[in-house]
């Protein structure tokens, strides 16, 4: 899979390769509109990373001339979290999904994996990992072939750690991808669905991929 | 009062003073020139006749007839004699007007071949009279209708010379300085007025541009804030992957995401704050605040999970709003998220709507809060229930750029916030 990170902050996009190589994803960068437009023309991607504000002109310029030439599948705009209005053009404008500045590499992650499977398989397709398979297209899990019941937050917790695999989630990555609201102090909530859900996986006869790490991460193990 | 009214005010006095003085003044003129006159002619003829009377030969016989002319008559003197000239009015009954008109009379003695008369002139009076009344009559309503005419005229001249003024004040009624607009004016002739707008046009270029300025640099704040913290969170992310971690490495790094999410909230907030104190929120749009409610109870359902608290959505009929939607959801959502956190375990929380007001209760996990320090910013701090302190000031900030109500009071042990939509 090729990523095209277009970001002008250099640390920002050396952390986003960081992370996303090990996902096996082949990332280039670009660091302003015209690297990006020239990288564009001459490749297709799987996914955009197209970040607002860059210094030779507003990102959603971009946008504009990829969506004229119906190139706008699977961009994600990376904007500055006080800005509802790029986020609201940047939709408008084609852009699969939007992510706010600043944002947990997992969750991007997520969001990157989502946006491929839309684009790639129509969702319709199904992670097999072991004795695990997670069918997007009917938001079920289903462990030896028999669907597992998860409330919807069970799911959403599942599908971000089996994303993730083998990362260190810490709680506030995990409790980002759930919400929108980002408020202090509300992250132990997680603790007592992730309970929750490693009993229904083990009661149906998963093996426990989720670890605990030291006490307030969760890390989802599993060996491919 | 209205410039226009002053001078009217001292328009009329003016007018009403000269009318009442100058009429009594022009009767009385008149009267006094025209009585003299007739004097004058009586004495006049008097002469006439004492000079003919002299004419008449000393043995002449002497008739009355001579002298028969209307308002002329001679009689034998009549003890006292009167040797000088006396000037009387006397009313005397004219059979044809069936009335009595009034005459002047002089009476005085001549003496003809050294006989004493009494000689009477009269002059009528009648056509006199009449001809000062018709006269003062004419110079008064010529005088009024000039004042009037001049009147008329110099307001309808005021009223166009004011137009421009008028025009300029409405512009400036109409001037908001977030809207980000200069004002032109048009040419016009009176100088005053000009002045007064190429200042005004001045002012408000000067203010378009740093309003212009001020925005911009709040946009180049808020990219530069955000940047290191997102470098720090991402950063630290990774650093969570490297082996081997231990425990108190991972401790330490669970510690710094949390403080680097913490700068990243408020660092919104203050950037919220900012551009709400300079009024860039300008776009409005109608929407449904009671659909801004419900949606928002379904986002902060799992927050108010994690405290077993339950939320009660009790909204009678829509509220419709005209407002910047995302800066409602903010103030909406800081009040339920204040709802939730300053809450108790197990507590509850209310929300209910009357017609134009949406009322916040939440079962109090201590007293009642301070009406004056409660929306002040940082106020309610604590490192407790993790909040920034800014939730209730950037809501009441909200509430009051769009002069909504935002009131507190502790009722039945409870804290109730209470919003009022116009």
């Amino acid at each position: 899979m090729k990523i095209l990170i277009i970001e002008d902050e250099p640390a920002l996009s050396s952390s986003i390769a960081a992370y996303l190589k090990a996902e096996k994803f082949h990332c280039e960068t670009a660091d302003d509109l015209q690297t990006a437009a020239s990288k564009v023309h001459a490749f297709d991607y799987d996914c955009i990373l197209l970040d607002i504000s860059l210094p030779d002109g507003n990102g959603l310029q971009l946008l504009k001339e990829l969506k004229l030439n119906g190139k706008t599948d699977g961009v994600i705009i990376i904007s500055a979290k006080s800005s509802l209005e790029e986020k609201i053009n940047g939709l408008q404008l084609g852009a699969d999904d939007y992510i706010a500045k600043p944002f947990y590499l997992s969750e991007l992650s997520a969001r990157i994996a989502a946006v491929i499977r839309r684009r790639k398989f129509n969702g319709a397709e199904t992670l097999v990992l072991n004795e695990l398979s997670i069918n997007f297209a009917a938001k079920t899990a289903y462990v030896l072939g028999k669907p597992v019941y998860l409330t919807r937050t069970e799911y959403d917790l599942l599908l971000y750690m089996v994303v993730n695999k083998n990362r260190v989630l810490s709680k506030n990555a995990l409790a980002a991808c759930l919400s929108d609201i980002v408020t202090g102090g509300f992250n132990e909530f997680i603790y007592s669905h992730i309970k929750n859900l490693k009993k229904k996986l083990t009661a149906a006869g998963c093996s426990d991929y989720i670890k605990t790490m030291y006490g307030t991460g969760y890390k989802f193990e599993i060996d491919t | 009062m209205k410039l226009i009214d002053r001078y009217t005010r001292s328009y009329i006095g003016y007018a009403g003073i000269m009318l009442a003085v100058t009429i009594p003044v022009l009767y009385f003129s008149v009267q006094f020139l025209v009585a003299r006159r007739i004097d004058q002619n009586l004495l006049r003829q008097k002469k006439m006749i004492v000079s003919s009377i002299s004419n008449i030969a000393p043995n002449e016989p002497f008739t009355h007839t001579i002298f028969l002319e209307p308002g002329l008559s001679f009689s034998p003197a009549v003890l006292p004699i009167t040797e000088s000239d006396k000037f009387s009015v006397v009313q005397h009954f004219d059979t044809t007007d069936n009335d009595y008109e009034p005459w002047r009379v002089l009476t005085t003695t001549v003496y003809i071949h050294r006989k004493p008369y009494l000689l009477e002139l009269s002059s009528s009076l009648l056509d006199k009279e009449e001809l000062i009344a018709g006269i003062v009559l004419m110079v008064g309503i010529i005088l009024l209708l000039f004042m009037t005419g001049l009147f008329a005229i110099n307001r309808s001249l005021s009223v166009n010379i004011w137009k421009p003024f008028y025009r300029t004040i409405g512009m400036l009624n109409n001037y908001k300085i977030e809207k980000d607009e200069v004002l032109f004016f048009e040419k016009i002739k009176v100088d005053e007025f000009a002045e007064l707008n190429t200042v005004i046009h001045s002012l408000t270029a000067r203010n378009a541009e740093v309003f212009e300025s001020q925005k911009s640099f709040i946009e180049n704040v808020s990219h530069e804030m955000q940047t290191p913290v997102a470098i720090q969170q991402v950063k630290l992310e990774l650093l969570l992957q490297t082996q081997p971690l231990s425990a108190a490495q991972y401790r330490l790094i669970a510690d710094l995401m949390d403080n680097t999410q913490q700068a990243g909230i408020l660092h919104n907030c203050m950037l919220l704050l900012a551009k709400i104190d300079n009024r860039q929120f300008r776009d409005a749009e109608l929407f449904s605040a009671s659909a801004i409610v419900e949606n928002l109870v379904e986002q902060y359902a799992l927050q108010a999970d994690l405290k077993k608290i339950v939320v009660n959505l009790a909204l009678a009929g829509d509220i419709q709003v005209q407002a910047n939607k995302g800066l409602i959801e903010v103030m909406i959502g800081n009040l339920l998220n204040n709802a939730i956190r300053h809450n108790s375990t197990g507590g509850s929380v209310q929300i209910s709507s009357s017609k134009n007001s949406i009322a916040f209760t939440n079962s109090a996990a201590d007293g009642p809060l301070d009406e004056n320090t409660l929306f002040q910013r940082f106020h309610g701090k604590s490192a407790l229930n993790g909040g920034t302190g800014l939730g209730l000031h950037i809501a009441k900030k909200i509430a009051d750029l769009y002069e909504f109500g935002l009131r507190y009071d502790f009722v039945s042990l409870q804290h109730r916030f209470t919003l009022t939509f116009l």
